[in-house]
């Protein structure tokens, strides 16, 4: 079963997300903030959903700190936004790929399929 | 008996020869015997007196002398009897009119037989000498009066004076002004007179119309007339004064002779000088009239010098004032100029600059204006400035150096940053030259209107669009996730109606998001209505603390309240306050904590305070945090979430209970929000 860890610090996102890609037999593992390496230690998730805005820190730095870890760089992330425009600033940070909310959870998990594969 | 001297007594001097010498002398030779008896009187006696010699001859001399004048005549007498002879002296004699003659006399003893036997004199008429004498002084008197003062009014007034009760008993004097004859002055010596005169004049002009017999004089005095009775007896009064109660008064003051002259300036009527005698002695004659129309001559002369002098008073005075509003007007421009937010700057045709003002000078980075100007082609090189898009333009492309090269007009918004201050601003800028007659620009007028502050709203405007439709976007996804769950497991056993709860409370969220911009629209356009009743404030305050312990656990929520107060107000509204209070709270101590609440009676009114021991605000940000779309940020430069307007609603909610929202705060400690509602509302 492929690992997903779902960052948002509104837990009823979390929540949601969490229920929906259980659903469609992920294993999810969630965060309401950036504190996640310790999450890490154990086995690394395939993917991680990212949102922008975190209480205490900017999704797009947290970002950048996984893809310079060498231990996590090679995990696709995902960053969510309920800024459309804010595609062009997470890619330059390092995420893979952007989704913007609200989405259609078609799409959302066309995205996540679509990098978990690669 | 000394040769040359006349004696009538003298048998020698009884010929007829004498006889005839003394006969024919213009002036009177008389003799007095010792008891002061008339005893010889010459023929002129007649011709200047109008007595016959018979009247007098064996009668006292006394009764032709003047009352005041007799004791210096008497006293003379007595000298003359002693033998002694006296040059020159002057008496007052009575004439048959009863009209007094200056008499010029020179006396000695009439001796006889080397004994005094009386006086022998001869008097010579000098009424006429006198009383040219008196006119001429009186008219250098007048003279001296009328040019003394510029104020016409005045001095006709001293005028009046002295005419009265020199030459007359009344005196009045009437200026034509605006086509009208106006009476100036009414004289008498006794001023009680003058009051009486006044009094009746006013009862009069209700009961007759003075208007026609103004008129009537009016045009008699524009001919230039003058009016002489010499003497006005029953007959002349009845001729002239058509009004039976004039009449009467006229009689009762007995008035005897009346003058009337004209006040002229070349040949325009200024006004009317009138004289009126109320004695016998002083009746008006030729001379006299002649003498007054003199006098209204140089009153004319007078009244006129006063008039131009008034004339070029007024001018100098109009044109003082046009000068000192001028330069109240250039000073209040110039104020304006000086203290206007607006920068203005003028150059000349060659772009120097010719005039800034404080905000200019000040924005650009100069201690005065005075220190711009010195560095007059220096100041726009001393910014970078760039378009609305961000883009370099050159200096060729400012609007001051566009207008300068004869562009009508330009305007552009300009970001500039001085290179003195570093400091960045947004600036509209707007050019204007002034062009001479042919064409050429002489000045080019600059005024750059400060846009900083309304850039910055305008950004915190688009942050708080793309902020707000975050935060409604937020609840969204939940809401189409929870219903994407609900579709998948439609008609499962396993159905989770749970997701139905959690999408309510995501709807509440919406719900409440939207109510916060309803509100702020409202506000906006003042149209927020506020539902006002009797509530508890403590209970209120408890009621809202409970439903945050139910949906919050991450703060310890403390309630100190001992007070049950009922005050008058929009409890739902209120509720909202304090709702936002307790969020902001919570959401700026993000690492858990208390948040204390607390209720205290004030002096007319009651005071909610929420304190909590999270981030702080800065000091300079403590007095932004009540404007629209205003969100703290953290140490890191971070907003917390949230649409930036909750304080902004709550400050006008409070206001408008004529309550105030205020903070105390230090940073890295925590906040308290204190508000205070009046018990009265």
């Amino acid at each position: 079963m492929k690992k997903i860890l779902v960052i948002d610090d509104d837990p009823d996102i979390l929540d949601v997300v969490k229920m929906i890609l259980e659903s469609h037999d992920y294993d999810v593992l969630v965060s309401e903030n950036a504190n996640i390496f310790g999450l890490l230690d154990g086995h690394l998730p395939d993917l991680i959903l990212l949102d922008i805005l975190l209480s205490g820190e900017d999704g797009r730095d947290l970002a950048k700190r996984i893809k310079k870890n060498k231990k996590t760089e090679k995990i696709p992330i995902v960053m969510l936004s309920a800024y459309p425009d804010a595609r062009k600033s997470t890619i330059e940070a390092g995420a893979n790929d952007f989704i913007s909310k609200p989405f259609e959870v078609a799409d959302l998990l066309m995205v996540v399929e679509r990098n978990i594969k690669n | 008996m000394k040769s040359g001297e006349l004696c009538f007594m003298d048998p020698l001097f009884q010929n007829d020869r004498y006889v005839s010498i003394v006969s024919l002398a213009p002036d009177v030779i008389y003799t007095l015997s010792k008891d002061g008896t008339l005893t010889s009187l010459s023929s002129a006696f007649e011709k200047i007196t109008g007595w016959k010699t018979d009247d007098w001859i064996g009668k006292n001399f006394a009764g032709l002398v003047h009352p005041d004048d007799l004791p210096l005549a008497l006293k003379i007498f007595k000298k003359t009897l002693r033998g002694e002879t006296i040059t020159t002296f002057e008496l007052r004699i009575i004439g048959k009119n009863d009209k007094y003659l200056v008499g010029e006399f020179s006396a000695g003893p009439d001796i006889a037989n080397g004994k005094v036997v009386g006086q022998i004199g001869i008097a010579r008429d000098n009424t006429e000498k006198r009383r040219r004498e008196e006119e001429d002084k009186f008219l250098t008197r007048a003279s001296k009066i009328l040019s003394s003062s510029l104020d016409y009014n005045r001095t006709l007034r001293k005028l009046a004076k002295i005419l009265v009760p020199q030459f007359a008993d009344w005196g009045t004097v009437h200026i034509v002004e605006q086509g009208k004859l106006i009476q100036l002055v009414v004289a008498h010596k006794d001023p009680t007179k003058v009051k009486w005169a006044l009094a009746y004049q006013r009862k009069r002009a209700k009961e007759v119309n003075t208007e026609e017999e103004n008129q009537k004089t009016l045009e008699s005095l524009a001919r230039g007339e003058s009016i002489l009775y010499p003497l006005l007896t029953d007959e002349l009064i009845r001729k002239l004064v058509k009004v039976e109660k004039d009449r009467e008064i006229l009689k009762k003051l007995g008035l005897t002779a009346f003058i009337r002259v004209p006040i002229m300036s070349g040949k325009k009527v200024l006004g009317s000088i009138s004289l009126v005698s109320a004695r016998m002695d002083r009746l008006y004659d030729e001379t006299d009239l002649k003498f007054v129309q003199e006098i209204g001559k140089l009153a004319g002369h007078a009244i006129e010098n006063a008039k131009f002098y008034y004339e070029a008073q007024s001018e100098i005075k109009k044109r003082k004032k046009t000068e000192e509003q001028m330069r109240k007007s250039r000073d209040e421009l110039g104020a304006i100029l000086k203290n206007i937010s607006d920068g203005i700057a003028v150059q000349d045709e060659k772009g120097k600059l010719i005039y800034v003002n404080d905000a200019i000078a000040i924005a650009s980075g100069y201690k005065s204006p005075a220190e711009m100007i010195a560095n007059s082609y220096a100041w726009t090189k001393e910014f970078e400035l760039k378009n609305e898009n961000g883009e370099n333009i050159s200096l060729e492309r400012f609007p001051s150096k566009r207008a300068l090269s004869g562009e009508i007009n330009p305007s552009a918004v300009i970001n500039y940053r001085s290179k003195l201050t570093g400091e960045e601003k947004w600036s509209q800028v707007t050019s204007r030259p002034v062009f001479d007659n042919l064409g050429r620009v002489t000045t080019v007028v600059t005024v750059i209107s400060d846009l900083t502050q309304a850039k910055e709203l305008e950004r915190r405007k688009d942050d708080f669009i793309s902020i707000a439709s975050h935060e409604l976007k937020t609840p969204l996804t939940s809401i189409k996730g929870y219903v994407y769950l609900l579709k998948k497991m439609r008609g499962r056993r396993d159905l989770n109606l749970g997701y139905l709860d959690k999408i309510d409370r995501q709807l509440d969220k919406l719900i409440e998001l939207i109510q916060d911009l309803l509100d702020l629209s409202r506000i906006q356009s003042g149209k927020i209505e506020y539902k006002i009743d009797k509530f508890d404030i403590g209970k209120l305050v408890k009621d809202v603390v409970l439903d945050f312990e139910k949906l919050d656990n991450s703060h310890k929520l403390i309630l100190k309240n001992g007070v049950h107060k009922k005050l008058r107000g929009d409890k739902e509204r209120i509720s909202q306050v304090l709702v936002n209070l307790m969020t902001n709270a919570i959401k700026y101590s993000p690492n858990g904590g208390k948040v204390v609440v607390s209720v205290d009676n004030e002096e007319k009114g009651v005071r909610v305070s929420v304190k909590d021991f999270g981030i702080g605000i800065a000091p300079h940000e403590v007095d932004k945090i009540f404007d629209r779309f205003y969100r703290v940020k953290d140490a890191k430069g971070r907003t917390f979430p949230g649409l930036g307007i909750g304080l902004y609603i709550s400050h006008e909610i409070i206001s408008r209970h004529r309550g105030k929202l205020w903070v105390e705060s230090k940073l890295g400690k925590g906040s308290t929000f204190n508000f205070r509602l009046p018990d009265r509302l």
